[in-house]
């Protein structure tokens, strides 16, 4: 490998450590909004 | 005994378990028919897919003979780059699923739609069809396109591999992924994709574990193999790696505007699974690009550069390498199986096209539900047999070339700006959709011409003397004909009336779907929105009654059940 390899290496594999952080925030965020869009509908549900 | 082939005498291993995965594929085929009886059924399954076969089926339907022999040739070819193949597809798919997944999912059973022309249609409130039709007629011709190439690559490769003549490679595989698609419509395609997907997924995982045990890291045998194969830019530089970089990121936007991986959002059961559905599929990707791309790159060290004749070879040979003839036989026939599950999507796609959004949308709005199945199975054996002898003769030609080389930019450029804005901009227009197929289909069509074209007109050399230009015109098509197509989808729908009534087509999204029971709603709502395909029998007759019934059958918000 190069002298540069370590640099090499963080900008071919960084952006898949990237995406995966993206896929992490992505499920929980949206469990969180599926418990949200819940609790909005349970509400407007008693409502009536 | 077959010995003739790169296998060898794991020929018969590939050749027997190749034979016996289609007999298994036909079999699921027959035992799908049963659950076959409305359109809705045979295009999307009826909406009651769970979320991991989906998520299998998601990848498995569009990664093809490109992940399995594609990535790892690249890999072999031009070093580490080649990981770069999923540096647009990753998180162009996570959008996919985040953005796109359950607003369709939603509005397409609200509005009881199975296709994405009919979906156009009735977002955007077009009367005049012309959304529908041209929608229609782009993804008839690259799906059908797409349909024959794979099945003639499957048997192509079958004689790579065993020597058999590709013609019963292609007959044979022809004639069960025809079948077993006309049997079992959506849900025999999901349950192969997912088998396949599956033994794919795990051939990825356990090559590069098997080399790497062998070989260790392979980037020091990289580099002294040439120091472009180490280069994240292949020893690009300047524009030309920028717009190398671009060419990799850009394949990533045709995943909105393919169908036949969009129906697989709208064929999962219940939309609160779609999450975990997102999670496998993207899972799924990471292993397989990674892995697609250390396939290639152990194969340049076990091989040495030069070492294998034919790039598409390269998965292959070091399967052959590492593992004995009866798993390889496995592996390889599974490969060979992955080109076909796309034709199978891609088959079942462009049928939905011509009976239900031609037949069933102009012909013969009144027809049954029987009769559209039996016309969707008889529409898919014709267009599998035609698919297959187009792809065969005309392989050599130009035409093949054009539907084969642009169909994935091609229904990218076309239908993924109209998809994304029918979500999510109120303002888009039927006119700006239709613009916007057509620039983006003819864009992705001339943009590979345009090196002729400037050498025609004489302007070759003046390209040539600028790295920016030479580096745009050498840039994939999907490019510069997905920002056109959004541009006009932008421009033209600014300048035209746009459909009224869009908030309450817009409400739609941000409700749970068991809470869209009105009749009243200009959507054409049903009475009674089912989830998951389970239509339960209305007994209520207030709104608020069908709701609670619904949720009740549906057991949509039971606690820890997302």
């Amino acid at each position: 490998m190069p002298a540069n390899s370590s640099v090499d290496l963080v900008w071919l594999f960084g952006p898949f450590v990237v995406y995966l952080v993206m896929l992490g925030v992505y499920y929980v965020w949206e469990g969180r909004r599926e418990k949200r869009l819940r609790a909005q509908y349970e509400e407007s549900e008693y409502a009536q | 005994m077959p010995s003739s082939g790169l296998a060898g005498s794991a020929g018969a291993w590939v050749l027997g378990t190749f034979a016996a995965y289609l007999l298994i594929l036909l079999g699921i085929g027959l035992y799908s028919s049963r659950l076959m009886d409305t359109v809705d059924d045979y295009v999307i399954g009826g909406r009651s897919v769970g979320p991991v076969v989906t998520g299998f089926s998601e990848r498995a339907s569009e990664m093809s003979g490109w992940l399995t022999l594609g990535v790892p040739s690249d890999a072999f070819g031009t070093g580490v780059m080649a990981f770069y193949n999923g540096l647009g597809m990753i998180p162009a798919d996570l959008f996919a699923w985040a953005g796109l997944a359950k607003r369709l999912r939603k509005y397409t059973e609200i509005v009881k739609a199975v296709t994405l022309p009919t979906f156009f249609e009735t977002r955007l409130q077009d009367d005049t069809g012309l959304v529908k039709g041209v929608s229609a007629v782009v993804l008839m011709i690259f799906e059908g396109g797409y349909v024959g190439a794979q099945i003639v690559a499957a048997g192509t490769l079958l004689e790579v591999l065993t020597g058999v003549e590709p013609l019963v490679g292609i007959l044979g595989g022809g004639v069960i992924v025809v079948g077993y698609t006309m049997l079992g419509g959506y849900f025999a395609v999901a349950w192969s994709d997912y088998f396949q997907g599956a033994i794919i997924l795990l051939a990825f995982i356990i090559l590069p574990i098997l080399a790497f045990t062998n070989y260790g890291l392979p980037f020091n045998d990289l580099a002294s193999v040439g120091s472009s194969y180490t280069s994240i830019t292949a020893g690009m530089t300047g524009w030309a790696a920028i717009f190398g970089i671009i060419s990799y990121a850009a394949i990533g936007l045709g995943i909105p505007g393919n169908p036949h991986v969009m129906v697989r959002f709208m064929g999962i059961d219940e939309v609160k699974n779609i999450r975990l559905a997102a999670l496998v599929a993207q899972l799924f990707m990471f292993v397989a690009y990674i892995g697609a791309g250390f396939v290639g790159l152990y194969a340049l060290v076990a091989f040495g550069q030069g070492g294998i004749d034919d790039p598409n070879n390269v998965m292959p040979m070091l399967t052959l390498e590492f593992f004995p003839g009866a798993i390889a036989g496995i592996i390889l026939a599974a490969a060979l199986a992955a080109m076909m599950s796309s034709a199978d999507s891609q088959l079942l796609v462009a049928t939905s096209a011509i009976v239900e959004d031609v037949y069933h949308g102009y012909v013969n709005p009144n027809a049954s539900q029987a009769k559209l199945v039996r016309y969707s199975q008889l529409v898919t054996l014709a267009l599998g047999a035609a698919s297959i002898a187009f792809a065969y003769i005309a392989k050599d030609t130009p035409i093949y070339t054009l539907v084969l080389d642009y169909a994935w930019g091609g229904l990218g450029a076309a239908i993924g700006p109209t998809l994304i804005a029918s979500l999510w901009w109120k303002r888009v227009t039927a006119k700006g959709s239709v613009a916007s197929m057509i620039v983006g289909t003819a864009t992705m069509f001339l943009w590979t011409q345009l090196s002729a074209l400037l050498g025609v007109l004489g302007l070759q050399s003046a390209v040539d003397a600028s790295p920016f230009l030479s580096g745009l015109v050498g840039v994939y098509g999907l490019f510069p004909a997905f920002i056109l197509s959004t541009t006009t989808l932008v421009v033209v729908s600014l300048l035209t009336r746009p459909p009224e009534g869009v908030n309450d087509h817009f409400n739609v999204f941000d409700k749970p779907l068991s809470a869209l029971s009105s009749t009243e709603s200009p959507t054409g709502t049903p009475d009674y929105v089912t989830d998951g395909g389970r239509d339960v029998s209305p007994k209520a007759v207030t709104e608020t009654d069908t709701i609670r019934a619904h949720v009740d059958a549906t057991d949509y918000w039971d606690e820890g059940d997302e």
